[in-house]
């Protein structure tokens, strides 16, 4: 094509040189034959030469041309063919049904259909990896969502612990301080209880050395008595010994008047003394019965002193037994109260250490929460932008569907596949239920697959029962209805195309989904009716 | 009534009178003739004597001789047990000289003369000379020399 073309330039320049030369030796006669003779020859020579370059004209450019322009008409009813179909195939491309622009065309260069397919093939390719990539991009964002919602629960969690935390924190130093002060006052307390302690130390000590005095003023007593009892026992050895002679002198005396008597009138004054002296030691023995009565009384006197001695030494034993345990108990009570006063001191100022670290945990827990907030925030942000990840996943989703493409996972392609079941069965309703049953079926993310007619009208539906509730059915899908003004069927009947809405809310589930709608049409290819498909978003998502 | 010995030169008690000695074993107060008793002593060492006869307390050696000691009580009142206690020991002499006797008393008073009548009952015992009083105490008086033949009462 290229050397065609320069040859044809080439030989354009050749007839422009011929003419110029057959011109110029044309001038350079008609010079030579004003100056002599030769004019004639001049004339003819150049008539042969003009007729030559006609010929060689002809031959070498005119002919060549013609046959070029030939050509290149030719060639342009090729290029329009060809562009049409290129357009044919550019428009399929645009509006994304790559299966048709895999379709061999014949009308263009082999050369250019395979760029065409190679170039929907990179396409699909491209497509199914955003595709891929669009649900792995939804799958972690859907992670990231529950994670941060989770994270976003665990701060609110940590916040809501944190403020529990706080406020028992803070009661806990109010308590301490309170523990504090209690401790304070307990510590004065025991100080004062330790001054009376003190004070009824010292008075039992002067109580024990006043009954330890007592208890010897008593021994002294009992030593007296003792000596007292020994004294009367020898008054007692006396008053015996003054007994026996008593005695002694009353028979003596009894002999006495005996022998007086015996003597009769002689011995009658010696009578009168032995009676005398009997007298004496009566008297004397009743003297020493009155003396040893008296001193029998006060014997039992030193005994009952003795005895009390005793006693009062034993109760002042007991007294100072009683009061050296009683002094050993105040001791341990001052001992005690010593640490009691020690440990209200420690507690004090443990409880102000504690108070002082648990407002230092206060304002770190304030800091924590404020700080577990920030983190909530973020975190609802860190959610928010997962949610706003996983709508551009799902949008870029939907815009690869799109295209159509030579896969399970294209619903265009799918519904184009189930719109070309329903081609030969659009009169008969129990085939279009039937194939409609199967599609739910077989692909449970459908909420909702029906047909309506080209005047918008319903002619059958099918309801994925274990997506929609039946109460939900009744009122909200009927046969019958008019679907002429939904997007779905206005897009489909102006382009003859299929279509996909963006994402609303189902009444049937309140689910977001979609819509895609594809002609059903005649062996004719005349559009007879629309296969609209309801697919729920959470459930295709999932899958 | 019996006044003590050293009142006979009273006027209200006339001489002549018997004197006795007036002792005491439990409840009982005798009167022994002065002109009898021969010694009181204190009670002495008494050896019993293997005899039936209950009033015989045994012999006491009294100035180096034996002497049988009765308990004036048991004889007084057999049937009432044991006196009092025999402080003393009167020592009576058999009339007429001879034998000595011990009475075994608790106390002897002194002498005394006897002023009313001896009375004695029919059933008293052959060494009762009478019965008088002193005050209001009344007083059994002994026949010394009865004394020495007392029957046994079985």
């Amino acid at each position: 094509m290229q050397s065609e073309r320069r040859s044809t330039i080439l030989r354009q320049w050749l007839g422009m040189a011929i003419l110029i030369l057959v011109i110029l030796i044309g001038g350079v006669m008609l010079e030579l034959s004003s100056d002599d003779e030769n004019e004639g020859w001049h004339m003819d020579a150049w008539l042969v030469l003009g007729f030559a370059a006609i010929a060689a004209n002809l031959l070498l450019v005119s002919l060549p041309r013609g046959r070029l322009e030939r050509a290149h008409i030719e060639l342009e009813d090729r290029h329009v063919i060809q562009s049409k179909a290129m357009e044919t195939s550019l428009e399929e491309m645009r509006h994304g049904d790559l299966v048709e622009c895999l379709k061999p065309i014949d009308a263009l260069p082999h050369a250019m259909d395979e760029a065409v397919e190679a170039a929907a093939h990179a396409i699909s390719a491209l497509v199914q990896q955003i595709q891929s990539s669009s649900v792995e991009v939804a799958t972690s964002a859907s992670i990231v969502h529950g994670t941060s919602a989770e994270l976003v629960d665990g701060a609110s969690q940590q916040a809501a612990a944190v403020v529990e935390i706080t406020a028992t924190t803070e009661e806990l130093a109010r308590t301490a301080g309170q523990i504090a002060t209690n401790a304070t006052g307990q510590a004065k307390f025991v100080a004062r209880a330790q001054e009376a302690g003190n004070a009824g130390a010292n008075a039992l000590e002067g109580a024990v050395q006043g009954v330890g005095k007592l208890r010897d003023g008593i021994e002294a007593i009992a030593d007296r008595a003792d000596i007292l009892g020994k004294r009367s026992r020898e008054i007692y050895r006396v008053l015996d010994l003054i007994t026996e002679i008593a005695q002694e002198t009353h028979i003596l005396a009894l002999n006495a008047a005996i022998e007086a008597s015996a003597a009769g009138e002689h011995g009658d004054r010696f009578g009168v003394v032995a009676e005398e002296v009997r007298r004496l030691a009566e008297r004397s023995r009743e003297s020493v019965d009155s003396v040893r009565s008296l001193l029998d009384g006060f014997s039992g006197s030193i005994r009952s002193v003795v005895v009390a001695t005793e006693e009062g030494s034993k109760s002042a034993d007991r007294v100072l037994e009683q009061s050296q345990s009683t002094q050993d108990a105040i001791d341990q009570l001052r001992s005690a109260l010593a640490d009691t006063a020690t440990a209200a001191r420690e507690i004090s100022l443990a409880t102000d250490e504690q108070r002082t670290a648990s407002d230092q945990v206060v304002l770190t827990l304030r800091e924590i929460s404020d700080l577990i907030q920030r983190t909530a925030d973020n975190f609802q942000q860190f959610t928010s932008s997962a949610e706003r990840l996983s709508n551009l996943a799902l949008s870029i989703q939907l815009l690869t569907q799109s295209f159509r493409i030579d896969s399970v996972h294209s619903l265009k392609h799918q519904v184009l596949g189930w719109s070309d079941q329903l081609r030969d069965s659009t009169t008969n309703l129990e085939v279009i239920e039937g194939t409609l049953a199967d599609v739910v079926r077989d692909f449970p993310y459908i909420e909702l697959a029906y047909l309506v007619d080209t005047s918008g009208s319903m002619v059958a539906f099918e309801v994925n029962r274990e997506v929609v509730e039946d109460h939900r059915v009744k009122g909200t899908v009927t046969v019958g209805q008019a679907y002429a003004d939904r997007p779905w069927f206005l897009a489909v009947s102006r382009d003859q195309r299929t279509a996909v809405t963006p994402t609303y809310v189902s009444l049937l589930t309140d689910d977001r989904c979609f819509t895609i709608a594809a002609a059903v049409r005649n062996r004719s290819g005349s559009m007879i009716g629309i296969l609209g498909i309801d697919v729920n978003v959470q459930s295709w998502t999932s899958i | 009534m019996l006044c003590w010995a050293g009142m006979r030169n009273d006027p209200d008690h006339p001489e002549g009178k018997d004197h006795y000695l007036l002792v005491r074993s439990g409840g009982h107060r005798c009167a022994i003739p002065v002109e009898a008793a021969k010694l009181v002593t204190k009670a002495p060492k008494i050896y019993p004597l293997n005899s039936s006869e209950p009033r015989l307390l045994g012999l006491a050696q009294i100035a180096g001789e034996p002497v049988a000691v009765v308990d004036l009580h048991a004889l007084l009142d057999p049937e009432g047990g044991p006196g009092g206690a025999h402080n003393l020991t009167v020592i009576i002499r058999k009339p007429g000289g001879g034998s000595s006797l011990g009475l075994a008393v608790e106390e002897a008073f002194g002498v005394i003369a006897v002023v009313d009548e001896r009375a004695r009952r029919e059933d008293d015992p052959g060494w009762v000379a009478g019965r008088s009083s002193v005050g209001e105490r009344a007083i059994v008086i002994l026949d010394p020399e009865q004394l020495f033949f007392a029957p046994s009462p079985g």
